[in-house]
């Protein structure tokens, strides 16, 4: 009983101290680096940034050149029309393109997914909002639906199943072939939004389908039935992984997909033209994505704590120019390195790549496991010192040559038993 | 004549009961023992029972407060923001609940084994003509059960509630959320043991801030259900805590004071 | 019958840190007999008696039990032996039913009539809480408790303290009561020495962390003496321990202790060059035996 006692003591301690002292390590130790935010100028074609240290913001382009503010400003006017309006310092063309002053609000879009939309918690039940109402203003529906086998509509006041409403659906379901059980269900369950796209569904089959109510009845679309010939392979090819639905106001950008190789897609107007970024280097586990789009651009970044990739497109969506930045990793400087060294492993149990706890090993660096043999000596010391005997402290000797640090903390601290 | 003796008896050993003289010739009825299990479960009840039921009063009131929270809440507002704000946001209609198991399994811990271990008292146990893991091992099991007893009431409240007003994807949600907080009860509850029974300043510390650190990790992040993938690992984990209150007193039996 | 030991201890030695506890400390109780352990605070007796509960192991030696090591007896064993904690802590929060009840659980042999014919004698209810009786109360179901299961050794550690007179006189007569029988064995540990007078068989004394006397009471009450006499002679007081001869200085009349008789008595004053006068043997209680044996300070 007692050795397994004691080595039940020794894993947790160590698996704790794996936690807890890197986390104290680098609450200390660590500087926060930010990737640069990047702009497109539209006036000059560069790329212009907001680089971050030291707590100040410096403005700069890629020669690295610093901007004062006004400078910075005048250069992105579409980013900045509100502060340039204001001055009067607004252009009135760009490269000869017509800048309409009331159009420039409505044609700036803006989305991101971020890695751990991907791996959330949720509960597996969706408000389908009246798309079409006549009203001004959207309002949340008095149900819910669920669809596993089947739909569903579960009023919320009474917790039962609508079954009339159910069954319309039902029926919408059956007479596009859908089937059950549903794979993705993507919507905005909000009504702070200009309107309502509904939800995109994929089937069992990996089908792609649009649902909306309209006036109280179902809309229900499979895309490859409504899409022009042209796009139907395009769509019957996707493996969906994840949809993110968009309701910009200007209804250019419907959703966005990231399918389950990387590659990710944007759904353009009515026709649900799809439109391939060609990015170079996105893991939708480990980086964000984002698109920001005004009167004559796309600018869609990918990027993590250290990568940044920016790709410009015009508003056909044809590809301009692409900028990307490599930053050290966090493992990589100083600090890094001496936690590499001390630390053989780190435990994490939270990730920025999912919503869900779990258990994540990091190795340190190689030369820890020397560093390892190397606190040995002054373990197998404090054995002979205090007379507790080779074989009796076996395996808290073992945990310092496998764990290193953590494990002679627990040679100090693990209850005896003789 | 001394005291012991009576005119029938010359030794003590020859003793019977009164009612059991009288029927002499026919053997004395075996009087029906109770098992070695229900006579620690009878100490610990008689010595438990009234700190107990406030305990499970706390409890029972505690989610009854709760569920009645929510059904007026349900009945002023519109039912769908309730759900989604649920659904959305996390908020949990039973999230205050959280710290109530990890605090009774605490109090239940110090209020069992307090009395046995000031002035030494778990000599008194440890005499028993039984195996010191046997002993303390009916104690903890004794101790669990009426954790157990005490954390039921709030999880039948939750859980009439949650049908009651919500659909059954909540009731996984519900479950799934309130295990963690139940695990850390019951680890809270082993490790107070442990503590209780562990003899040296320097190793209770230790045990402190090695449960502490431990109890943490079940409380991490406000959202439901965060704990889906890594459950069961925890709940073995705290199964195999059992072992260290009997460490300690391993250690207090062999007189290890350092 | 049976002659092996029921108590052995040997070449018990043992530090607290680095201070001596036990020094080479080795000793039997034979089966039948009744034996008090008596030493100054600090000899080592609670530390032997920690032992002999397994609450401590030695740093060298062994205690066994009915043959079994202390620390590792067998339930079975356990179940032969009754212990008496110093202070007859107990569980407060049952009654006296209730006690007898949870106890009964645990013992093969276990009497309920003597439990309850002591109770009924000392008027304690079955509906009284422990928690509200008085020292000598508790000490009695204390007692009962142990009578009950009927041991075949009992170790009492310091039964006495904070007992009234009337009280330690009921548990004497009772012990005494118990072992007639010849059959049980009793170690006992008491700064009362006078009560032990006449109970005990055996007598252990310690001097710190050794055995200094371990022989029979009757031998020891008529072996060693004390003599009074009168001298002009001025002398330290003095204490022999290998041969346990102590020599004091009084006012009026001095005194030497020993295991002397009126022979040895002349030589030994002699051999000092002490004149001395009127030399009279006094009477010693077993209590001026061992203050004679250990000293006053």
């Amino acid at each position: 009983m007692k050795i397994i006692a004691r080595i039940f003591i020794l894993v947790t301690g160590v698996l704790l101290l794996a936690h807890y002292l890197p986390s104290g390590f680098w609450l200390v130790a660590d500087k926060p680096q930010r990737v640069p935010y990047v702009f497109y100028s539209a006036v000059e074609n560069r790329f212009l940034f907001f680089r971050y240290g030291n707590g100040e913001v410096q403005r700069t382009d890629a020669a690295g050149k610093n901007y004062d503010r006004d400078e910075f400003e005048q250069l992105l006017p579409l980013d900045n029309y509100l502060q340039l309006l204001r001055d009067g310092r607004m252009p009135k063309t760009i490269n000869n393109v017509p800048i309409p002053i009331d159009k420039l609000r409505v044609e700036r879009i803006s989305l991101r997914i971020k890695p751990e939309l991907l791996d959330n918690p949720a509960v597996a039940l969706y408000p389908l909002l009246e798309a079409e109402s006549g009203r001004v203003r959207l309002e949340m529906p008095g149900d819910f639906f669920r669809l596993n086998h089947t739909i569903e509509f579960i009023d919320a006041k009474s917790n039962r199943i609508n079954a009339d409403k159910s069954t319309k659906f039902q029926s919408a379901f059956a007479a596009t072939r859908f089937n059950f059980p549903a794979k993705i269900i993507a919507g905005n369950p909000s009504t702070m939004k200009p309107y309502d796209e509904g939800y995109f569904i994929t089937d069992s089959q990996g089908a792609i389908f649009h649902l909306r109510q309209v006036q109280e009845e179902p809309e229900l679309k499979r895309i490859t039935d409504v899409v022009a010939s042209g796009e139907k392979a395009r769509w019957a090819a996707l493996k969906p992984r994840f949809i993110q639905v968009q309701e910009q106001e200007n209804r250019e950008v419907r959703a966005m997909i990231i399918e389950e190789d990387g590659q990710t897609h944007l759904v353009i107007g009515q026709d649900y033209r799809l439109v391939t970024l060609p990015l170079k280097n996105y893991d939708p586990a480990k980086m964000q994505v984002g698109v920001r789009g005004d009167l004559l651009n796309r600018l869609v970044t990918v990027s993590s704590d250290h990568y940044v990739e920016a790709m410009v497109l015009n508003r056909n969506y044809d590809f301009v120019d692409r900028y990307t930045e490599t930053l050290p990793e966090r493992k990589d400087c100083a600090a890094g390195k001496i936690a590499g060294v001390i630390f053989p492993f780190t435990l994490d149990f939270e990730d920025d790549a999912s919503g869900f706890i779990g258990f994540h090993f990091s190795p340190g660096r190689p030369i820890a496991l020397t560093v390892n043999a190397v606190l040995l000596l002054p373990a197998l010391a404090w054995v002979l010192i205090r007379k507790h005997g080779f074989i009796k402290r076996f395996p808290e000797l073992i945990a310092v040559a496998l764990t290193g640090v953590f494990g002679l903390a627990m040679l100090f601290l693990v209850p005896k038993t003789e | 004549m001394s005291l012991l003796q009576n005119s029938a008896t010359k030794n003590i050993s020859q003793m019977v009961l009164p009612q059991e003289k009288s029927r002499a010739g026919s053997a004395p009825p075996a009087r029906r023992k109770p098992s070695l299990f229900q006579a620690t479960l009878f100490k610990e009840w008689i010595k438990l029972r009234l700190y107990w039921a406030l305990l499970f009063a706390g409890s029972l009131g505690f989610a009854a407060y709760l569920s009645l929270r929510l059904r007026s809440v349900h009945q002023f507002h519109d039912a769908v923001s309730i759900w989604s704000a649920w659904i959305f946001k996390g908020y949990l209609f039973f999230s205050s609940f959280k710290f109530f198991p990890l605090g009774a399994g605490v109090v239940l811990g110090a209020l069992q084994f307090l009395p046995e271990t000031l002035n030494k008292r778990v000599r008194l146990v440890l005499h028993l003509p039984l195996g010191e893991e046997r002993v303390i091992s009916h104690h903890l099991l004794v101790g669990l059960l009426l954790l157990t007893l005490i954390f039921l009431p709030a999880i039948a409240f939750f859980a009439v509630t949650g049908w009651l007003y919500f659909p059954m994807e909540f009731q996984q949600n519900l479950a799934l959320t309130l295990t963690p907080w139940l695990l850390a009860g019951y680890a809270s509850y082993l490790l107070t043991a442990t503590l209780l029974l562990e003899t040296a300043w320097r190793h209770r510390i230790f045990y402190l801030l090695l449960g502490g650190g431990a109890l943490r990790l079940f409380y991490l992040g406000d959202f439901y259900d965060t704990y889906q993938r890594v459950l069961l690992v925890f709940a073995v984990w705290v199964a195999a805590l059992f072992i260290l209150p009997l460490f300690s007193s391993y250690r207090f039996r062999k007189g290890i004071i350092s | 019958m049976q002659m092996s030991p029921v108590i052995e201890c040997r070449n018990l030695i043992h530090y607290y840190g680095t201070k001596p506890a036990l020094l080479d400390v080795s000793w039997q109780l034979k089966p039948g007999r009744i034996c008090g352990l008596l030493g100054r605070n600090g000899a080592g007796k609670t530390t032997t008696i920690n032992i002999l509960n397994s609450f401590l192991t030695p740093r060298q030696g062994r205690c066994l039990l009915f043959g079994e090591h202390a620390h590792q007896l067998t339930p079975a064993t356990k179940s032969r032996i009754g212990y008496l904690i110093e202070g007859h802590i107990q569980y407060g929060f049952f009654n006296t039913r209730q006690i007898e009840r949870f106890y009964s659980a645990f013992y093969e042999k276990w009497n309920p009539a003597i439990f309850h014919h002591l109770m009924q004698k000392l008027d304690i209810t079955p509906s009284q809480h422990i928690s509200t009786m008085s020292c000598g109360q508790r000490s009695q179901v204390a007692l009962g408790l142990i009578l009950a299961q009927q041991p075949d050794l009992i170790i009492f550690d310091d039964y006495s303290m904070g007992l009234d007179p009337g009280y330690r006189r009921l548990f004497i007569e009772v012990i005494r009561d118990y072992a007639a029988d010849g059959k049980r064995s009793i170690l006992l540990t008491s700064h009362i020495i006078q009560d032990l007078e006449g109970l005990i068989d055996d007598v252990i004394i310690y001097q710190r962390g050794r055995v200094l006397i371990d022989t029979q009471a009757t031998k020891l009450l008529d072996g060693f003496r004390k003599y009074s006499f009168i001298t002009d002679a001025v002398f330290p007081d003095f204490f022999d321990e290998a041969r346990q001869l102590r020599l004091e200085k009084g006012e009026k009349r001095s005194a030497i202790y020993g295991f002397l008789d009126t022979d040895s008595v002349q030589g030994e004053l002699a051999k000092r060059n002490l004149p001395t006068e009127d030399i009279r043997e006094e009477p010693l209680t077993l209590e001026d035996t061992f203050i004679a044996l250990t000293g006053k300070y």
